[in-house]
């Protein structure tokens, strides 16, 4: 095992899939020889070549139509769109198209392709670069949408995202490219349709993704010195979602707050909480089932509006405490 | 005016820089705009240009260093200007203040909605379902958590309180006869049966007991020896009363004596120790002890003298009463009788008895049987000196009357052997002066 | 159409105003007090200043995400440009845009716009309003060549077109997408050459000749507003610094800035404007005014307050 960049371990897991299978390519905006916005496909190109790490112009829609396309005929795309904002853009194609071949053609297709992107705010981008709304693809039949939080996970799951037949949204944050954790060396996968428990506790449980992640393990290991045990439950997977491995948490502690980064009505917490709310861990809350998310606005560009638009660690502690009251 | 240059930010997420190359060397002129260094940031090399015209002064940060952002890399100047003192350099790190957010939440809408009509006691699920399991009433449970609401450690809180484990046959009759579960001992873990729950009723019904002593220590110790002495020794008791009226008289001469030579007060038990010893002698089997092979007719006679204290009683023994004078006996027994009320009598001093004399006399008792304070084979029993009408010579008249009664372990003594020690202690008591042979 | 003395003044005092913000914002971003990224202009400001001011004040423009030089053009005041920069509450959008989403509706900009070719439907859109309500006003619609590859850029166009809506598109072509050429991200050579498939008007200029640009975009402005319908203008110019803040220009050699850099729009123009006769001394004044109204609008912005955040949940519905 080796610590690892989060970037580094996607840029592994994508090299790795492109030697293993050469009907993998990858496609977007300046992800050639610039080696993409982000950094993420850096080097890529001079080991790959221009067909197989193809630049595009400005076109997003084209970028995911073409993705839909190559994917129908066999290949397996995976395309960049540079902010998560701009799959907007891509919509029709990914939503339209992408996610019902399979079903309107009675079974008679497949759409292996990933399209992925980095979500959220914290880099003063404002509120056209900022943007976090992974739920929206989630609600839409067709479609899986994954959201890896460690260096682990992101290289575990970019190769399941890519062997998998489906059209995968694999959605990144922009802070949690330059955060480091542990990577074996070597062929590995994480399943997708997976939750995962990153840490153990016994007083209350927090659902969070993404960079909440860290933040609510942040938070747990500041309660932990005030006698709190938190466990951390990280979603990792928004289709299929694992409710099973957040019931059987809550059951255990009684309380859940869950942690996003999107705006708040009608994220993907509201589902995790009807999910939890109608099921077996029914009996077992103690408390009201609580969600701590994005503000329902637009992102500000002021640093200070901008912080305070979605949660951040002190927010978590208190909304433990004030669940655990 | 000298310039210090200090790291650029050089990319949105940069935080430290690299100085991959420097493409001037100290002292050689810069051109405004022109590319002097290369600089490697978080994802790229890039080249950097001068922002002021003049001379490289001073390169501070070397080819390999890597420096944060804002702070100093280098001094362009004019050829011949003094440097500035890099002290004084302040780093202007991030502009956002680093304050953590405030926490700020967006109101949450459903507050507004004021609980109307609370007749619905308020409690968690999980609550819920634990009063459920364990058939709690939650009209009964103390709700701590928030809005009044009961949550699951009210009610395992209720339930810890409250645990009682019993058959349902044992908590019907407890319904029905308004017994109190709680208050019948089990072991934990035990069930309470039926038969509990009778002997209970039974009990309350024969005492009706606020306190408790507990039965340890020398309660304990004489619950054993008396049960003890009463099952093995077959008591007989014979009684007669005693004309104390000379020793009365005796006693109220020595008295001043007996104070000026030990400081103590002379009483009639002192008396009694040496009349008894005087008695002993002249009747050995009475001053023994009983074993299954032998008697044991003891050398020494020491008498204990039986003394009450605030949680029980205690005999120190005088010993060799019969060797000392009544003065020395006055002087040990009340000695003996402090360290017994305080607790400081050694054991050599209770122990090696072979008779014991118990007065109830100054509680008015007029008489009584005492038990024989094993392993002895007689205990006295000294009543209250009492006028009373007596008769001699046929006519009545009025005497200070005391009883003795005298158990006898009657493995020992026999009714006569018993009759005449008591007969000589009489005599020598009505007679003192027969203390003196 | 020979341009008043006070016009040839106006277009170099905005000229030279542009490129003293955008490398005063690049000084700013470099000592690290610039939150977020930015995209600067320097090398293009004779197109915007050109067009612009074949514009009446009433008439509206859109802008992107490389629009400084628009904004101020378009009448953009220095103070509030930094203060927004700044993210503080006195800036254009209360601090809360930013950069790239600087606007003045009363001015008539329509604001800059973070999605490539976001603002071309609008423009559209503002071009119908005025062609509905026969107010007169002309739209003037920027972007850049990475621009005419997006879907809407061809909904757009063709939309106006088919209308024939009083708008002007201008096409600012500084040959790089982001880092992608525009030779690898068009099949055609000029972003002009798509005007045939809509039946518009395409012109091309040298956007680095400010009254070229003028005399380019003032024709297609009055066929706008006569009712003939939308023209397409690319105006070759060329950045001089990166796409953003985060770009080395790996893909472009040092050779050709420098090349470019020779080009300088103001350079030219203000040896155009000697050999026209106009004194320097009145030129260096502008200059040296320019110069000082940037120091003052800096100073306003830095001592302006943060946004409260209390506030924070100001101004999403109306």
């Amino acid at each position: 095992m080796a610590e690892k960049l989060y970037i580094e371990a996607l840029r592994e897991g994508l090299r790795e899939e492109m030697l293993r299978d050469e009907n993998v390519f990858i496609i977007g905006e300046d992800v050639g020889l610039y080696g993409g916005a982000f950094g993420v496909t850096k080097g890529l190109f001079q080991e790959f070549g221009e067909n197989r790490i193809i630049d595009t112009p400005i076109s997003e829609a084209a970028i995911a139509g073409a993705a839909v396309g190559a994917a129908l005929c066999g290949m397996r795309p995976v395309a960049e769109i540079m902010f998560f904002d701009f799959f907007t853009i891509a919509m029709d194609q990914l939503v339209n198209q992408g996610a019902k071949n399979r079903y309107m053609f009675g079974g008679k297709a497949k759409v292996p392709m990933v399209i992925r992107g980095p979500m959220g705010c914290g880099t003063g981008a404002a509120a056209q670069h900022s943007q976090s709304f992974p739920a929206v693809f989630a609600h839409f039949p067709g479609l899986k949408v994954v959201m890896p939080s460690t260096p682990y996970d992101v290289k575990g799951l970019i190769k399941s995202a890519i062997r998998d037949n489906n059209p995968v949204v694999f959605v990144e944050h922009k802070l949690l490219y330059w955060t480091k954790g542990e990577v074996p060396e070597g062929d590995y996968t994480v399943p997708i349709g997976k939750a995962d428990v990153k840490r153990d506790g016994k007083d209350i449980t927090i659902v969070a993704g993404s960079i909440m992640v860290r933040r609510a393990l942040e938070a747990a290991q500041k309660l932990e010195e005030d006698g709190i045990d938190v466990e951390v439950v990280d979603i990792r997977s928004l289709k299929p979602l694992d409710l099973r491995t957040v019931v059987s948490s809550v059951k255990k502690t009684g309380r859940v707050l869950i942690v996003e980064d999107d705006p708040i009505s009608y994220g993907w917490g509201a589902e995790i909480a009807a999910g939890i709310a109608g099921s077996e861990a029914f009996d077992y809350l103690d408390a009201p089932i609580k969600r701590l998310a994005g503000l329902d606005i637009p992102i500000p560009y002021n640093p200070n509006l901008e912080k305070h638009a979605v949660p951040q660690v002190p927010n978590i502690i208190e909304a433990v405490r004030e669940v655990l009251r | 005016m000298a310039t210090i240059v200090k790291m650029p930010k050089l990319g949105t997420t940069m935080t430290e820089g690299t100085i991959v190359k420097w493409l001037k060397n100290e002292g050689d002129p810069v051109k405004k705009g022109e590319i002097y260094v290369e600089i490697q940031t978080d994802k790229v090399n890039i080249e950097d240009e001068a922002e002021t015209s003049g001379v490289l002064r001073k390169i501070i940060a070397k080819e390999g260093e890597t420096v944060k952002v804002g702070d100093p890399i280098a001094i362009i100047a004019e050829a011949d200007e003094e440097l500035p003192d890099l002290e004084n350099v302040d780093n202007i790190s991030t502009q956002s203040q680093e304050k953590s957010p405030q926490v700020f939440q967006q109101e949450d809408k459903t507050e507004a909605v004021k609980q109307t009509i609370s007749d619905k006691i308020k409690a968690s699920p999980a609550a819920k379902r634990v009063a459920r399991e364990n058939q709690i009433d939650l009209s009964k449970v103390t709700p701590s958590g928030p809005n009044g609401r009961i949550v699951e450690r009210d009610v395992l809180s209720y339930i810890q309180e409250h645990k009682v484990k019993a058959t349902p046959v044992a908590k019907k009759i407890a319904i029905e006869r308004q017994v109190d579960l709680k208050a019948i001992q089990k072991s934990p873990g035990q069930r309470i049966t039926k038969q509990d729950l009778e002997d209970q009723i039974i009990q309350d019904v024969d005492n009706a007991v606020d306190n408790t002593i507990p039965v340890i220590g020398m309660r304990k110790i004489i619950a054993d020896s008396m049960t003890y002495s009463k099952k093995v020794a077959p008591h007989i008791y014979l009684s007669l009363e005693v004309d104390m009226s000379k020793v009365i008289d005796l006693r109220e001469r020595l008295i001043p004596l007996v104070q000026a030579q030990h400081d103590v007060k002379l009483s009639y038990n002192h008396i009694l120790i040496k009349a008894a010893a005087t008695a002993l002698r002249l009747n050995p089997l009475i001053n023994s002890s009983f074993t299954e092979e032998k008697i044991i007719l003891k050398q020494h006679i020491n008498i204990g003298l039986a003394v009450a204290l605030e949680d029980g009683l205690i005999v120190p023994v005088i010993k060799d009463a019969d060797k000392k004078g009544l003065a020395f006996i006055a002087k040990e027994t009340e000695e003996l009788i402090q360290k017994a009320k305080s607790k400081k009598l050694l054991p050599d001093e209770y122990h090696g008895g072979t008779f014991t004399i118990t007065n109830l006399g100054m509680f008015d008792i007029e008489s009584f049987c005492a038990i024989i304070n094993q392993p002895e084979a007689a205990i006295l029993a000294v009543g209250k000196i009492i006028k009373k009408p007596v008769v001699i010579d046929d006519e009545i008249t009025i005497k200070p009357m005391m009883n003795l009664t005298l158990s006898c372990d009657h493995r020992v003594i026999d009714g006569a052997v018993g009759a005449k020690f008591l007969q000589n202690l009489k005599q020598i008591l009505e007679e003192p002066i027969n203390m003196l042979l | 159409m020979t341009l008043s003395r006070e016009k040839k003044l106006w277009m170099y005092r905005k000229m030279h105003e542009i490129r003293n913000f955008e490398l005063e914002v690049d000084r700013l971003f470099k000592a690290n007090l610039i939150w977020g990224t930015c995209h600067l202009s320097v090398g293009q400001e004779a197109s915007a200043v050109g067009a612009i001011a074949a514009l009446d004040e009433k008439d509206m423009i859109t802008s992107t995400h490389r629009g400084h030089g628009h904004c101020i053009a378009k009448g953009g005041k220095l103070p509030q440009m930094f203060a927004e920069l700044l993210g503080k509450e006195t800036g254009y959008c209360r601090g809360r845009g930013g950069s790239m989403h600087i606007a003045d509706l009363e001015m008539g900009n329509l604001g800059a716009n973070g999605i490539v070719a976001g603002g071309i439907p609008i423009a559209t859109g503002a071009a119908l309003a005025s062609k509905l309500k026969k107010d007169g006003k002309v739209t003037l619609c920027f972007f850049g060549d990475g621009a005419t590859s997006q879907g809407a850029f061809h909904e757009a166009v063709n939309l106006a077109a088919v209308m024939k809506l009083p708008v002007v598109y201008v096409c600012e072509n500084n040959l790089y997408g982001m880092s992608v050429p525009f030779k690898k991200a068009s099949a055609v050579e000029n972003a002009a050459d798509r005007a045939k498939a809509y039946n518009i008007p395409g012109i091309i200029v040298d956007g680095n000749d400010v009254e070229a640009v003028y005399n380019v975009v003032k024709e297609a402005v009055e066929r706008a507003r006569k009712g003939e319908g939308p023209s397409l203008i690319e105006a070759k110019t060329y950045r001089w610094l990166g796409h953003s803040k985060s770009d080395p220009r790996v893909y472009r050699t040092r050779e050709e800035e420098e090349e470019w850099k020779q080009k300088c729009p103001i350079k030219r123009y203000r040896q155009q404007l000697i050999s026209e006769g106009i004194e320097e001394e009145v030129l260096n004044k502008i200059e040296k005014e320019v110069e000082d109204e940037i120091k003052k609008a800096l100073e306003y912005a830095q001592n302006s307050p943060e946004p409260k955040v209390e506030e924070i949940m100001e101004g999403v519905y109306a």
